[in-house]
């Protein structure tokens, strides 16, 4: 063979490739030798490349080329990820081009747009990773969404059903009025944020006297059920016990409560509560029965429970009542002040805190294992400074709420009676089968039950990849599963330990009583 | 990473312009740091030098006529033999480099293999005088030496080693070089090693002597060793190679009119008048002495203000007594130097 004078990438990298790939070089099946088995983070299906994807999949490259040459069977899975909402908001952005809004279309209509859209922009990432020369087992190559892998989250989901781990509740959840979806805790961001202090003056019933409460969002008053002062603070002892005072604007009656909850050197030491809309007021409703009044739409606008700013973004309701508040002499003062905002990881918004009925994962047994293979080294972090902040989390874990109010995804298999109450089940035939054994009447009819709108969070379907890409929920004994599983490494970045690396080693445990992979290798911090 | 990388060009323009192992060496450039990417486009520039070097001294083993019949020179033999053990040390470094994630030590250590001992030493070493064939076992030899390379170096730059694999020796249809089959434990001599690195500053310093003196690398000059515990004569022939010596003499008293080196603690001397207009080099000196006293009364009168002294940061003031130093030290020489050439 003839070599050309002068080095050109661009002949020989497609020529290889080719070759490559015409001799089915990366492929692997199960034999004699070890395995080395790497599944790929997978992107997002319709993402694009960009250099953080580039480091981390020539790292896996490296691995795995150099594998393959000590002899050991190398396996690299390739794969997407169906994103729920990143996917679901790029859909929805390109109807809106379109004139279309998505509120216009069906559940069905919107879901072929979704996968049209999957199927013309979905795998750009993966062509773009053989230019790279990536030697990835393409033959193998899964969508989180495939009926395989949707197939395993349904069961999945339907397991912890009947173990009595997913449960179904109304709770405080982050609310991306964006999306229109709940968000977990980790998909929200904190940042610092320029805002005010607004002193309103509450009127105690009664008498000339008024409490002055400070808050940032002063829109929220709408929603208000009571104030709260601390019992051992002096300036409010002279109260009597069953004051009340009126809501500024609103003129609704609430209860003066007294809990120790209440900081006495922040602000005035009168707090308002709103059950509604803050988590901490939710958890004093909770405990005083106070009345939660919602004062929202899903959109971020005000509804119209109170009467007043109805149809109003909150935002822009925060400038009218101030000036509405100032008109009536009820607005104390205002001051500068700096606090901390969540905001929607995708879409950007200001996080509502709102409650709702979601699903939830309960995670603390989950953990358990969890934690301790990661601390007893059983499975290694390169390097290992993540493993403290992976303890920290671990220790301090939350339930994992596993909804989302969206349509690009995995739907809940729970399906509602005509009567109340629910069953959860792998398919319809399954589910009237459960319903008509609950409710005691077997003429039901499909017609009757009602499938819950919900979707399941992104990270439900990918929690189970290193198991999935093998087949190993549905057939667990296959012999795919048996020969790559556990895998050897995972080439990760650090921001996603807790949504994504954490959850998998949960669901090794759970699933296949044993480590996903031996190693996770964090290249950049 | 991602949004740490968020501004970055777009890769596939890099894959087109540099190719997708340059892209990927510059890739483990921007991390061999530690654990800040800093990514830039010249890292790409670089990565892509890198596939030229190596395409182009596989290039250059072919420009090379063979005699297989030709007796091998003993500076090749003994090239050979040393970088046998260089790569098999190189070899034990990288799957160390592995064994702990290292990812982009082990392509530095594979880069530097290539780039500095095969290319830069080994390569010049057994390359035969313009015009004249090589040996079958040295090239022979080469050609082994470079196909490991290529494997060592495949992980990272897939598809350059891959085309020069398939050229170096015959291949089947099906073959790869993905699937060669990669050494893990080979034997290397230490001792060996370390003493052919005295022998490399040996050609070094030469090679300095040649710069500052004006001396062609065609022109043969001499060198004299007081031999000592760290002298390898067995080196010799590739020491004279690679430094052009006409010979290399064993003495017992130093060369005052030579230009003296020592390596480890070992004396060397290369006699220069036979290379050197004697008058031409004291003019050129005495202009040098002028520069040099010129610059210590300068030095001098700073350290001499006692203000300075007592206000300036000592670091500042230590810097000014480190140039007095080197300025004396080089007038000394200079003087010496002179009046040996006159005598």
């Amino acid at each position: 063979m003839e070599l050309a004078e002068k080095y050109s990438p661009q002949t020989i990298e497609s020529k290889w490739y080719d070759y490559w790939m015409e001799h089915r070089m990366f492929h692997s099946e199960p034999d004699h030798r070890t395995p080395y088995t790497i599944v790929i983070p997978p992107p997002n299906v319709t993402g694009m490349l960009h250099m953080g994807h580039m480091l981390n999949n020539t790292l896996q490259d490296v691995l795995i080329r150099r594998a393959r040459m000590q002899g050991l069977n190398a396996c690299w899975v390739p794969g997407t990820d169906h994103a729920s909402i990143a996917t679901e908001a790029k859909v929805v952005a390109k109807l809106k081009a379109e004139g279309i809004e998505k509120s216009d279309l069906t559940r069905e209509q919107f879901l072929a747009h979704a996968w049209e859209w999957k199927e013309k922009h979905g795998g750009i990432i993966l062509k773009q990773l053989r230019k790279l020369g990536a030697s990835c087992d393409w033959e193998r190559t899964c969508f989180t969404m495939d009926d395989a892998r949707t197939e395993g989250v349904i069961k999945v989901f339907v397991d912890l059903y009947n173990k009595g781990k997913i449960y179904r509740g109304v709770r405080m959840v982050n609310w991306d009025p964006s999306a229109q979806t709940a968000l977990s805790d980790e998909e929200v961001i904190y940042k610092e944020s320029q805002g005010k202090f607004y002193y309103l003056r509450y009127k105690v019933e009664g008498s000339d006297r008024s409490l002055i409460v400070a808050t940032t969002r002063p829109e929220t008053i709408l929603g208000d059920s009571a104030v709260c002062v601390n019992p051992n603070d002096p300036r409010y002892a002279d109260l009597p016990e069953d004051a009340r005072v009126i809501v500024p604007l609103v003129g609704r009656s609430v209860p003066v409560i007294r809990d120790e909850y209440v900081d006495i050197e922040f602000g005035t030491g009168a707090l308002k509560v709103t059950p509604a809309h803050d988590v901490n007021d939710y958890m004093l409703g909770e405990k005083y029965g106070l009345e939660t009044i919602d004062i929202f739409n899903p959109d971020g606008t005000i509804n119209d429970k109170v009467g007043l700013y109805v149809g109003m973004d909150r935002f822009e309701c925060r400038k009218v009542i101030e000036g509405d508040l100032q008109a009536t002499g009820l607005l104390e003062k205002t001051e500068a002040y700096t606090n901390n905002v969540g905001y929607s990881e995708r879409t950007g918004v200001a996080i509502e805190p709102k409650l709702s009925m979601q699903w939830f994962l309960s995670m603390e047994e989950l953990a358990k294992p969890a934690t301790a293979a990661v601390m007893e080294d059983v499975i290694k972090f390169v390097p290992e400074k993540y493993k403290n902040t992976y303890r920290h989390w671990m220790e301090n874990i939350k339930d994992w709420c596993i909804s989302r109010q969206l349509w690009w995804g995995q739907r809940i298999p729970a399906w509602y009676l005509p009567k109340g109450g629910f069953v959860v089940a792998e398919n319809e035939a399954e589910a009237l089968e459960l319903a008509r054994a609950k409710s005691g009447d077997s003429t039901l009819t499909l017609a009757d039950l009602r499938q819950d709108e919900d979707v399941l969070d992104t990270w439900f379907s990918s929690w189970l990849w290193p198991i999935s890409v093998f087949d190993g929920i549905r057939n667990p004994d296959n012999d795919e599963i048996k020969y790559y599983y556990p895998t050897n490494d995972l080439v990760t970045g650090p921001d996603i330990i807790f949504f994504w690396v954490a959850r998998m080693i949960m669901a090794g445990y759970e699933w296949r009583g044993e480590r996903p992979f031996n190693h996770v290798y964090t290249p950049v911090s | 990473m991602s949004k740490q990388l968020g501004n970055s060009p777009d890769p596939l323009d890099l894959i087109a312009q540099y190719g997708a192992d340059g892209v990927r060496v510059a890739l483990m450039l921007c991390t061999s740091a530690g654990n800040d990417l800093m990514f830039d486009e010249s890292l790409c520039e670089q990565g892509r030098n890198f596939c030229n070097k190596i395409w182009n001294a596989y290039r250059l083993l072919g420009t090379w006529s063979v005699d297989e019949a030709a007796a091998q020179p003993d500076h090749s033999a003994k090239a050979i033999e040393w970088f046998e053990s260089v790569l098999n040390k190189a070899t034990a470094e990288i799957n160390d480099h592995f064994g702990a994630y290292r990812i982009s030590d082990a392509m530095m250590a594979a880069y530097k293999l290539f780039w500095d001992d095969f290319s830069g030493w080994y390569l010049e070493m057994v390359k035969p005088t313009w015009g004249s064939p090589i040996d079958g076992a040295t090239i022979r030899a080469t050609k082994r030496f470079f196909e490991r390379l290529l494997e060592l170096l495949h992980p990272f730059m897939p598809f350059v080693t891959e085309e020069l694999w398939q050229n170096i020796a015959e291949r089947k249809e099906g073959e790869s070089i993905m699937f060669a089959e990669q050494p893990t434990e080979l034997p290397y001599d230490e001792k060996m090693l370390a003493e052919f690195d005295l022998a490399r500053e040996v050609v070094s310093a030469v090679r300095n002597i040649r710069a500052k003196q004006n001396v062609p690398n065609k022109e043969q000059v001499a060198l004299e060793v007081i031999a000592d515990e760290n002298y390898h004569p067995a080196y010799n022939c590739v020491v004279s190679k690679m430094a052009n010596l006409s010979a290399i003499t064993e003495v017992s008293e130093k060369n005052p009119t030579a230009a003296a080196f020592i390596v480890k603690t070992t004396e060397y001397f290369v006699p220069m008048s036979a290379n050197i207009n004697v008058e031409e080099e004291v003019a050129k000196m005495t202009k040098e002495l002028a520069h040099y006293e010129g610059f210590l009364k300068g030095v001098l009168a700073k350290l001499g203000n006692e203000r300075f002294v007592a206000n300036a940061p000592a670091a500042v003031v230590e810097n000014e007594r480190n140039k007095q130093r080197d300025a004396e030290a080089k007038i000394a020489a200079l003087k010496e130097r002179m009046a040996a050439l006159q005598n």
